[in-house]
């Protein structure tokens, strides 16, 4: 007979998993069963191994209970990989903690394909509100012809916006370059400071008179209240460049009706989903260069056909549910495989 | 999917502009959810008033009902005050989802066959009465005094940001929209009514006055409090500008979306499968099948699997055919990753 697994959620930043949100949740409850004690589980599931220390107790009195409990790190964010990771390609790794080696599985966008997704990036399958929102807002988006975007774009408020925290530093600009990873904190953040006084509006922690903008209630939301019909450009730079993490930051800037600028290589996969003319790409570029570049920008008859068709494209990604319910159900038969696996 | 067979909205105007929004997207949708539209208010208001109209549309609806057996979830907008008396008529038409304007915690709490979601009204129908808050809120007194002491907070700072409603006929609940639209902060008694979207959003646009305690001299110095604080006052600056955003003309419809969206139908889905996959490994196949049961949604026609559910060896072979066929191409690079090399089916 086959059981359903049994799993525990621990450390804080396990609230950024598959398994925490409501909509996974409710479709991985078929087949794993969320133990209200971690004694009870066979698999500790945390959302980056920087938790195990503060959860080093629990984690040992587990294992001395249950010999054979397993303990997974399940990352969905590159950046964590980037800071805490270690050598983030391996999936099978140790830390030592309290004397005794705790043996763990990495699985992330470099180590398994639960993030490797077929048509709507995993980060956007997280909420519903996301789907919905860009449905709504890339069905307006698409109607709109050449010169009726073009006469919007030149009344806008501001040539440049961003909302992101500020962080600068070598730790937020290191890079794996076998695995196409690149940390784009620092680049963002010295882009910004670059605009910062060209008609902008920035937003995030650590920029002056700026609010921590996940203490609001609805983050998305008042991005794009804030936002919407305002903006020339808008940075939608990662924190850090993989090929498979696209949060939603580039689908906000279109749908905000601004030019994205963003960073992708020619491997990112941004590029199955839009044209790649349709936004600004900082990847191999000079920045001071490309600043100046922002900075003059005009919009073109090519450009524009490139944007128009970048909106009707992501208006039929948007509108289409299946697309979103085969991402789920891919997802959540990636985790099932690997779960299965690390108890075999 | 959107079902509709529409010779006059009249009245209804709320459910005219969820349908023509919807239509505006032209969502593909799971083939077993519908969104009906019907204008719901102006039929009603024809059964109460027995007018000539209502025999026209409870054929119209009587037509619709043949489409809606289709489905097994529904979902509609009314905008008529008193919707939810009229639910069984709802039901017998097969609605399951139910989105009206005006939602009592009383119907919100009470367990029945319809789901009740709160649903805008857009403000061009603010000046829609609630009548039936007439009588239910008898606070009249209440109302007056909350008209008051904005009125002070008016006159002595000069700040002229907060608007009562939802009290009485003079101050309805559907001004709401008008208002938040306008920029202002509206004033509401506490606990009377659900609005549509996350609560925590709405508590920090508005202020909720508790009724049953209700002292105008501790409303007076809590408005004062957010007037004082430019912080407070921008929080809530905020907070209305995003409830604008997300009902205003160009989202309205962004919540009655999400029920298109719900994870339940690929759950039950993946329930069945996994089920009748979980009987095929205790008939002595690899345990690893199981995860065929999330993968095979994607393989085969649902509503074959559904029946077919207890014949294990129909299901075997159904994934067998649709493996060797590769009927699947855009999802075969995961499929193949999984299954193909351990070469169970293709043997």
């Amino acid at each position: 007979m086959v059981l359903a697994l049994n799993i525990f959620l621990m450390g804080r930043r396990s609230n950024k998993t598959p398994f925490y949100y409501p909509v996974y949740k409710r479709i991985l409850e078929n087949s794993f069963t969320y133990c209200s004690k971690p004694e009870h589980a066979d698999i500790l599931v945390f959302g980056t191994s920087a938790d195990f220390l503060d959860c080093s107790g629990m984690i040992l009195e587990c294992m001395a209970t249950n010999p054979n409990i397993k303990i997974t790190v399940v990352s969905e964010e590159p950046y964590w990989d980037m800071l805490w990771g270690g050598d983030f390609s391996v999936r099978s790794q140790s830390m030592l903690i309290e004397g005794e080696e705790i043996k763990y599985t990495y699985l992330n966008h470099s180590t398994s394909n639960i993030f490797s997704f077929l048509k709507i990036p995993y980060f956007i399958t997280t909420d519903n509100n996301f789907f919905s929102r860009y449905a709504m807002l890339f069905s307006r988006n698409s109607k709109l012809n050449r010169s009726e975007i073009e006469s919007r774009w030149r009344q806008y408020e501001y040539h440049y916006a961003a909302m992101a925290q500020y962080r600068r530093g070598v730790e937020f600009n290191s890079s794996k370059e076998s695995l196409v990873v690149f940390g784009l904190s620092d680049l963002r953040t010295r882009l910004t400071e670059a605009m910062i006084k060209n008609r902008s509006f920035i937003m995030g922690k650590g920029w002056p008179q700026s609010q921590i903008r996940q203490s609001l209630v609805d983050w998305h939301l008042d991005k794009l209240s804030c936002l919407d019909k305002k903006s020339r450009f808008i940075s939608a730079l990662e924190n850090t460049h993989q090929v498979n993490y696209i949060s939603e930051k580039i689908f906000d800037a279109f749908a905000l009706l601004s030019v994205p600028i963003y960073f992708a290589s020619d491997l990112h996969r941004i590029h199955e989903l839009v044209p790649s003319s349709a936004f600004f790409n900082l990847y191999n570029q000079d920045l001071d260069c490309a600043i100046n570049e922002i900075k003059e920008f005009n919009l073109t008859g090519e450009f524009l056909d490139q944007y128009l068709d970048a909106q009707r494209q992501l208006k039929g990604l948007f509108t289409n549910t299946e697309h979103l319910d085969n991402e789920r159900g891919r997802v959540c038969a990636a985790l099932v495989d690997e779960f299965n696996g690390l108890l075999r | 999917m959107i079902l509709s067979d529409l010779k006059v909205w009249g009245d209804a105007e709320v459910e005219r502009l969820a349908f023509e929004r919807l239509n505006t997207i032209n969502l593909a949708v799971s083939e077993s959810r519908a969104y009906l539209a019907f204008p719901w208010t102006t039929l009603f208001k024809a059964m109460e008033s027995n007018s000539s109209i209502e025999l026209e549309l409870t054929e119209s609806l009587n037509q619709l009902k043949q489409k809606t057996k289709e489905y097994k979830n529904i979902a509609t907008v009314c905008q008529h005050l008193g919707a939810f008396r009229y639910r069984r008529l709802f039901e017998s038409v097969g609605v399951t989802h139910l989105f009206i304007t005006d939602v009592s915690p009383r119907v919100i709490n009470q367990k029945f066959r319809i789901e009740v979601h709160p649903f805008p009204h857009h403000d061009s129908f603010s000046s829609a009465l609630n009548e039936n808050r007439k009588n239910e809120l008898s606070i009249f007194d209440q109302a007056k005094c909350v008209k008051g002491v904005v009125d002070r907070i008016h006159s002595d700072f000069g700040v002229d940001i907060f608007v009562p409603c939802g009290w009485t006929v003079d101050m309805p609940l559907s001004a709401i929209w008008s208002i938040i639209a306008k920029g202002f902060i509206p004033v509401l008694p506490k606990g009377q009514f659900f609005l549509p979207g996350n609560p925590k959003l709405w508590h920090a646009a508005l202020y909720l006055v508790d009724s049953q305690q209700f002292k105008s001299e501790i409303l007076y110095y809590s408005l004062f409090d957010i007037v004082k604080d430019k912080k407070k006052l921008d929080a809530k600056i905020q907070a209305i500008q995003q409830l604008n955003f997300a009902y205003g003309k160009e989202l309205l419809v962004t919540d009655l979306l999400t029920f298109f969206v719900s994870p339940d139908d690929l759950r039950q889905r993946q329930q069945i499968l996994t089920n009748s996959l979980r009987s095929l490994v205790d008939g002595g196949l690899p345990d690893k099948l199981v995860l065929i049961g999330f993968l095979s949604r994607l393989l085969i026609d649902y509503d074959t699997t559904y029946n077919e559910t207890q014949h294990d060896v129909y299901l075997r072979e159904s994934i067998i055919s649709m493996l060797k066929k590769r009927e699947f191409s855009d999802i075969s690079r995961d499929i193949f990753n999984v299954v193909e090399p351990k070469g169970w089916f293709l043997r």
